[in-house]
């Protein structure tokens, strides 16, 4: 109860801020109405109706509905500043804090948490007694153990793989409030990184009007609104990142070159993104100050010199590696197919490319192709972001890892924010409209749900999941996948590359209406195809129906995406799926000879030996059980 | 131009009511009218903000992923009430006349053409003839449109002479204007009001029947062991109560004229009066006007049928105190044609 009071007090609060004059009592007076026919409309379903998730449904819509209001308020009837905006962010990223809470902390939150912990305690950074006693941890989580990679020091000392600046950063949170302290810290840099964002907008000279369409889209939707509320050096990032935008335009010493030291001392990896950054500052420093005595000259450059040593010496001295746990390998090139999957994965993929989970950013990341009548800001921005970028791509794990979606790239909301609104008046109402509506889509699904931002990256998404477990059939292939590369991660590929090309000529004029429509008409399509049986079931799958046997690797099993395999099955097992019916291509692994019944036909398997072997079999067409009668078989796909 | 925003429009229009058309998967009415909901809500984009077109995807995502009836009905509702919302308040509370006649035929076609196939056309279309005089009288505000969609949706044309009702609020508000009554907008209560009757679209004769039921939430069915029986005038029975009962449901047939507080029967000697139960089917459209019965103190009634056709029977709702055995007597003053129905005990929920 406590915490509906707080959001109706932070939703009674926001157009406080934000509105004067007759848009504040309009905003009331909608708010009120939103109230009074919900709870009509709740008095219908009571009972049949998750209340948690209609509640944060409930907060959602309104936090919309002042979005929707602030970005179309008269200015003469709008209070509005950086301060402001950070005021408003604040607010909400205060009230996401409980609802991300719902959930134990996870993925490497607990790790930086503990490393907080163990520099209050003990004042050194080694773990091995925060393990030992993770019953009085303010994580709670007293399974934790030592990450994979994490490294040692010469006397058994056990250390985190993590920097330690985030965790230091939260120190004063944590004696403050513990994990609620913490967490309120990276709030409070969620705030300041609206205020930058705003900021940077201002300096750009983007419309104050533009500025407030395009701010709730940036701080209220994902991936921010989710990052603001955990603990991840990416939130704290950004708002370097921003500040050093800021800086690197203003030739501001002052602001740059701190700004540019606590992003590298966040991650090692953002190195990448301040090298560029470094470069253009340099440039605009020795241009400046060709005139000046070179007494300043060589003042800057230590400065320089500092902010790219000062976080490898960290680096060295809490690993002992200059390079942390990374390795200067990685930044070799590699196969260029990795480059274009992890490139079009971060922009389509299903379960965490842009298009599904921040759709705003792909405005952002569709203003690269009108280069010239974007502000310097974002071209800066986006060629700071290159070297990082072309570094993460090919990594297997660039769609995250257990993270909230989108971590590797939150760092760049600013910029991307800034491009979405140097192009905001291009952009079809339609496509604003269907980017609005499934951004609080989002944000509800998380905020209810926070334990399903952690998606285990397995080539379906939690929406195809879904509906394959409501309607038994394959949804999950229509969705793009480029963990598993399906047909739909073809086909949006291209689309993306058509609509990049259209943007850039600039020619297509697509009314909003019709805009929409063809949505709709293409989600009908796809519940259409969708109740189809699919070309390939993928054993594992949200569609299969599974009656014993179990997931083959274990669902937590680290880079799961790396292993083959689907489905173990025993004798007596049994699985059951929607067929196509007729020839088709088994996949599978099996030590010894193993006896299966498929839709009624007998096959015996021979062994697959040390890989995994296929054999020919004919399936039947419709609902189909696939029994183990002896042996014991790790079935990975068939293929029609 | 002009020509132009109209071929988009019509171009939307098909290519919405198709998706809906190829996703309707259950068999309501009201699933079956998404075509025409998708070609209401584009006319709406097309005259107000196109963004409102957004509320096709949002019934078909609707369609598909919600299963309940109730919910996926209810999800309409809000999906519909917030698109005609957003209409009226785009318009700033005071649309062009033309624009508010739009918005008010359309609530009126969705609030009593679906399901058509009871619609008595030119009775709706002497309805919407009114409606746009209302609409016309209070000078196209926002507050003219709700008042025009709510005298719509309380009349229930059933008799024709109900129509009266709709001609007197006209009459007054033409008296009042030549008065000199001023402009009222009210654009946010306005928008409120028309979203309110149209969350309730799928079940407008309910809401406008037993709006205090619709108040205090519609009952979702409860399982119960069916009776089916019914006492005529004198008639008395007794019965053994399961043990899972918690209630016993009765209503009454042919009683429709009886006013409240006749009493009606007596359970275990306690006298029932019109008022603790009803007529079965009283809150029908076609004997709502007639009917003389008020709403039972603690109805039982299920949510029967679609649109300005929906209605909830009179069944009322007694709750059992442990006994074994109940005793069911029907009045002896009750008409000749009067029953007292026992329907079915009703049991606890598992």
């Amino acid at each position: 109860m406590i915490r509906i009071i707080a959001a109706v007090a932070v939703l009674l609060a926001l157009p406080l801020i934000a509105f004067r004059g007759r848009m504040l009592w309009r905003s009331f007076a909608l708010q009120l109405s939103v109230y009074a026919v919900s709870a009509l409309a709740w008095r219908q379903v009571a009972g049949s109706f998750d209340p948690y998730l209609a509640t944060v449904a409930l907060f959602v819509t309104q936090l919309a509905i002042f979005s929707f209001l602030l970005a179309t308020a008269p200015p003469d009837e709008v209070r509005w500043s950086a301060n402001r905006a950070a005021g408003l962010a604040l607010l909400v990223y205060l009230l996401m804090i409980p609802a991300m809470l719902r959930t134990p902390i996870d993925g490497d939150e607990p790790f930086y948490l503990l490393v907080t912990e163990s520099i209050v305690h003990d004042h050194d950074l080694d773990l091995r007694n925060q393990y030992a006693d993770l019953a009085h941890s303010a994580t709670g989580r007293p399974d934790l153990r030592p990450q994979l990679g994490d490294p040692a020091g010469p006397h058994g000392e056990l250390y985190s793989r993590h920097e330690p600046f985030l965790s230091l950063l939260l120190v004063p949170g944590y004696l403050a409030g513990g994990l609620p302290g913490a967490l309120v810290t990276i709030a409070l840099f969620g705030a300041l990184l609206a205020r930058s964002t705003v900021r940077l907008f201002e300096d750009e000279g983007v419309a104050d009007a533009t500025t407030r369409a395009v701010f709730p889209l940036f701080a209220f939707a994902p991936p921010v609104i989710f990052y603001a509320a955990r603990i991840w050096p990416e939130v704290p990032a950004a708002f370097f990142f921003a500040e050093a935008v800021r800086g690197v335009r203003a030739r501001r010493a002052q602001r740059w070159v701190p700004a540019l030291l606590g992003l590298s001392l966040l991650k090692l990896r953002f190195l990448l993104v301040a090298l560029p950054l470094l470069f253009a500052a340099l440039k605009a420093v020795v241009r400046r100050q060709k005139a000046e005595v070179s007494g300043r000259r060589v003042l800057y450059f230590c400065l320089l010199l500092s902010v790219f040593l000062l976080p490898i010496a960290l680096a060295w001295w809490a690993t002992g590696s200059v390079t942390a746990v990374h390795s200067v390998r990685e930044l070799v090139p590699v196969n260029p197919r990795l480059y274009a999957i992890g490139l079009f994965g971060l922009l389509v993929d299903g379960a965490s490319g842009v298009l599904f989970q921040a759709p705003f950013y792909l405005l952002g990341i569709l203003a690269i192709v009108r280069w010239r009548e974007t502000p310097g800001g974002f071209r800066i921005g986006v060629i700071a972001s290159l070297l990082y970028i072309a570094y993460l791509v090919p990594r297997s794990e660039w769609h995250g890892g257990w993270a909230p979606p989108l971590r590797y790239i939150v760092v760049f909301a600013p910029v991307f924010a800034l491009g979405a609104a140097a192009v905001w008046e291009r952009i079809n109402s339609g496509v604003i409209a269907l980017i609005a509506i499934w951004s609080a889509g989002l944000v509800a699904h998380g905020a209810a749900f926070p334990y399903r931002l952690f998606h285990i990256e397995n080539g379906e998404n939690v929406a195809g999941e879904a509906l394959s477990t409501m309607y038994r059939t394959d949804f999950s292939r229509l969705f793009p996948s480029f963990v598993r590369l399906n047909d739909a991660a073809i086909v949006a590929g291209v689309l993306v590359v058509a609509a990049f090309m259209a943007f850039g000529f600039d020619r297509i004029r697509v009314p909003a209406a019709i805009a929409i429509s063809i949505v709709a008409v293409a989600l009908a399509a796809m519940f259409a195809i969708g109740q189809k049986p699919g070309q390939v079931v993928q054993f594992e799958d949200a569609h299969v129906v599974h009656d014993g046997g179990e997931l083959y690797p274990g669902l937590y099993a680290v880079a799961r995406f790396y292993y083959r395999g689907g489905w173990s099955l025993q004798a007596g097992d049994s699985l059951s799926f929607l067929s196509r019916g007729g020839p088709a291509r088994l996949e599978y692994f099996a030590p010894a000879p193993v006896l299966v019944d498929i839709g009624g036909r007998a096959y015996q398997l021979p062994p697959s030996g040390k890989g995994f072997a296929a054999a020919r079999i004919d399936v039947p067409r419709g609902h189909v059980k696939l029994r183990c009668l002896t042996g014991a078989i790790n079935l990975d796909s068939l293929s029609f | 131009m002009l020509i132009r925003s109209a071929i988009s429009t019509v171009v939307a229009a098909v290519i919405s009511a198709y998706a809906c058309a190829a996703v309707a998967q259950y068999g309501t009415p009201i699933d079956a009218a998404l075509p025409l909901i998708a070609i209401v809500v584009t006319i709406l984009a097309a005259i107000t903000r196109p963004a409102i077109q957004v509320a096709v995807p949002l019934l078909i995502g609707g369609e598909i992923v919600l299963g309940d009836e109730r919910l996926r009905l209810l999800w309409f509702g809000l999906v519909i009430g917030a698109a005609f919302a957003a209409a009226l308040l785009e318009c700033g509370g005071s649309p062009s006349l033309w624009k508010a006649c739009t918005v008010a035929v359309l609530a009126v076609v969705l609030l009593r053409c679906i399901p058509f196939a009871n619609v008595i056309l030119w009775r709706e279309a002497l309805l919407i003839v009114v409606a746009l005089l209302i609409v016309v009288a209070l000078r196209g505000t926002a507050f003219a449109v709700a008042v025009a969609v709510a005298v719509a949706l309380f009349t229930p044309l059933v008799p024709l002479r109900t129509i009266g009702f709709p001609l007197a609020v006209l009459l007054v508000l033409v008296v009042f204007r030549a008065a000199g009554m001023p402009q009222i907008n009210a654009g946010a209560l306005s928008a409120t009001a028309v979203a309110v009757m149209m969350l309730f679209f799928a079940w407008s004769g309910v809401f406008a029947r037993a709006l205090p039921m619709v108040i205090r939430g519609l009952r979702a069915s409860t399982p119960r062991a069916p009776l089916r029986m019914a006492l005529a005038p004198g008639e008395s029975v007794s019965l053994d109560v399961p043990p899972d009962a918690s209630a016993l449901i009765l209503s009454g047939a042919n009683i429709s004229r009886l006013r409240a507080g006749t009493v009606a029967g007596a359970l275990n000697n306690v006298p029932i009066r019109v008022g603790d139960v009803a007529d079965w089917g009283f809150l029908r459209r076609e004997h709502f006007y007639a009917s003389r019965n008020p709403i039972p103190a603690n109805p039982a009634g299920e949510v029967r049928d679609y649109g300005q056709n929906a209605w909830i029977d009179g069944a009322a709702r007694f709750p059992l105190g442990g006994e074994r055995v109940v005793r069911v007597t029907a009045d002896p003053r009750l008409p000749r044609a009067a029953r007292l129905q026992i329907d079915a005990f009703e049991l606890v929920s598992r």
